[in-house]
C-alpha cells in the first residue's frame, strides 16, 4: 500500500477521463486485503462477500468527497471494519439465544463451513478469534494478520495507542488460553 | 513496526489465513469488479429514486401546509379574506365629511364668543349662516346697529326687523356671494359707519 499508488488512484478518479481506471486500480489493490479482514470479523464466506459490496460501494460513492486527511488505506479499512460491525449487530439483533448459545453457533459454523480445510491448531485459532468481542477481534485481526502498525490502526478504530496495545494483549492472552483448553 | 509480546503459542504459530479464517472460494475475484460495477449502478439509481421521492414529499407537505394556512385566513377573516371590493365599496368619505360638518358646527357654536366677527363673516361664507345665526342669535346687525343679542333659547329664531328691509337684502348678499369686498363697497356710507360701530361693541364685550 504504498503512498505512490494511493496518490495515483486518487488522481485518476478525480479526472472524467481516468475515472473508469482509477475505479479498476483501486479494486484490484485492496480487494484481497479488505475481504480477510472482513472474513475475520464474520467468520463466513457469503456474508464477508456482501459486506464487501457494500464497502465499495460505498468508498466509491463516497471518494469525491475523501479530503486526504488521512490515509486512504486506513479510510478504506474504517468503511469496511464500520460495515461489518453493523451487520453484526443486525445479525445478534436478528438472533435470539444466550450468549452461551451464541459461543456454540460460531464454534459449530466454523467447523462446519466447507471452506475450512486447516489442522487442528488453526481451526481452533479460528474458533478463538471468532470468539473475541468485536472490538478486540478488529484489534486482532489488523495487527495480527495486515500488520499495521498501532499509529495506522488508531485511525482506523478511533482509540488510543495505549489502549490499543492493551487490547491486543489481553486478545492474544484469550487466544492462546482458549487453544490450551480445547487442547487439553 | 515495533514488536509485540506474543504468547508462546500465538508467537510459534504460522499465519495462514485460510486455514485459520476459513477457505476463499476459487476464482472468487475474477468477476467480482464486474458484479461491484453491477451493485453500485443499482444503488445509485435507488439513490436517484429516493432522492426525488423525498423532493415530491417535502413539496406535498408544503403544498397542504400552504393550504391549511389559505383555509385557515378564509375562516377569520371571512368567505372571502381576498375581496378588495367588499373594503372599496364602503363609502367612507360621506360620513367622514358627515362628521367633519357636525364636529365643525358645533365648534363654532361654542366658540362664536371668541370668534371675531370678521372670521364669522369668512366662516358664514362657507358655512350655513341661518344654522349658525339660529343657535346663537342675530349675529349681524340690526336696522338699529345695535349689538347682536344672544338667544338663551338654542332653538330661537333669527330676529329679522321688517323695519330695515335694506338689512336683509345685505344679509342674504352676505349668506350667498363669496366676496366681502364688493359687499362692502355696495354699502352706503351711513350703513357702513352703523356696521363698524356694531363691530366695535362687539370686540369690547367680555367672553
Amino acid at each position: 500500500m504504498s503512498e505512490e499508488t494511493e496518490h495515483k488512484i486518487l488522481s485518476l478518479l478525480s479526472t472524467k477521463d481516468g475515472y473508469e481506471r482509477g475505479f479498476s486500480l483501486l479494486v484490484k489493490t485492496y480487494q484481497e486485503r479488505l475481504y480477510w479482514h472482513i472474513r475475520g470479523m464474520l467468520g463466513q464466506h457469503d456474508d464477508a462477500d456482501e459486506v464487501l459490496q457494500k464497502t465499495f460501494i460505498k468508498v466509491f460513492k463516497g471518494i469525491a468527497g475523501f479530503q486526504g486527511n488521512s490515509k486512504l488505506y486506513t479510510w478504506l479499512y474504517r468503511i469496511a471494519t464500520n460495515e461489518s460491525l453493523s451487520f453484526l449487530t443486525k445479525k445478534q439483533k436478528n438472533r435470539l439465544e444466550s450468549i452461551d448459545e451464541s459461543e456454540n453457533t460460531v464454534v459449530h459454523t466454523l467447523s462446519a463451513d466447507v471452506y475450512v480445510d486447516s489442522s487442528l491448531t488453526d481451526q481452533l485459532l479460528g474458533e478463538a478469534i471468532a470468539l473475541l468481542p468485536d472490538k478486540q477481534k478488529q484489534v486482532f485481526l489488523l495487527r495480527y494478520y495486515d500488520e499495521l502498525s498501532y499509529q495506522d490502526i488508531s485511525e482506523i478504530c478511533g482509540t488510543s495507542i495505549g489502549a490499543l496495545k492493551a487490547s491486543y494483549h489481553h486478545a492474544a492472552l484469550k487466544i492462546e488460553n482458549y487453544i490450551l483448553k480445547k487442547i487439553n | 513496526m515495533e514488536e509485540d509480546k506474543l504468547p508462546p503459542l500465538l508467537s510459534g504459530l504460522k499465519k495462514n489465513r485460510e486455514a485459520q479464517l476459513g477457505k476463499m472460494p476459487v476464482g472468487y475475484f475474477d468477476n467480482f469488479e464486474s458484479e461491484l460495477r453491477l451493485n453500485l449502478s443499482e444503488s445509485q439509481k435507488a439513490d436517484k429514486k429516493i432522492r426525488r421521492l423525498n423532493t415530491n414529499f417535502v413539496m406535498a407537505i408544503a403544498a397542504s401546509l400552504l393550504l391549511f394556512i389559505i383555509i385557515g385566513l378564509w375562516f377569520l377573516k371571512g368567505n372571502n379574506p381576498l375581496d378588495y371590493n367588499r373594503m372599496m365599496s364602503l363609502n367612507i368619505d360621506k360620513k367622514l365629511q358627515e362628521i367633519e360638518t357636525r364636529e365643525v358646527n358645533e365648534y363654532l357654536l361654542a366658540e362664536i364668543d371668541a370668534i371675531e366677527t370678521t372670521d364669522l363673516i369668512e366662516l358664514a361664507e362657507l358655512e350655513n349662516v341661518d344654522y349658525i345665526s339660529s343657535e346663537k342669535g342675530q349675529i349681524f346687525p340690526s336696522d338699529s346697529l345695535s349689538p347682536p343679542k344672544k338667544e338663551t333659547s338654542p332653538n330661537a329664531e333669527i330676529k329679522q326687523t321688517s323695519e330695515n328691509p335694506e338689512k336683509e337684502e345685505l344679509l342674504d348678499k352676505i349668506a350667498d356671494d363669496t366676496n366681502l369686498d364688493d359687499l362692502l363697497l355696495e354699502m352706503d356710507e351711513e350703513d357702513f359707519k352703523a356696521l363698524e360701530q356694531a363691530l366695535l361693541k362687539s370686540k369690547k364685550k367680555p367672553n
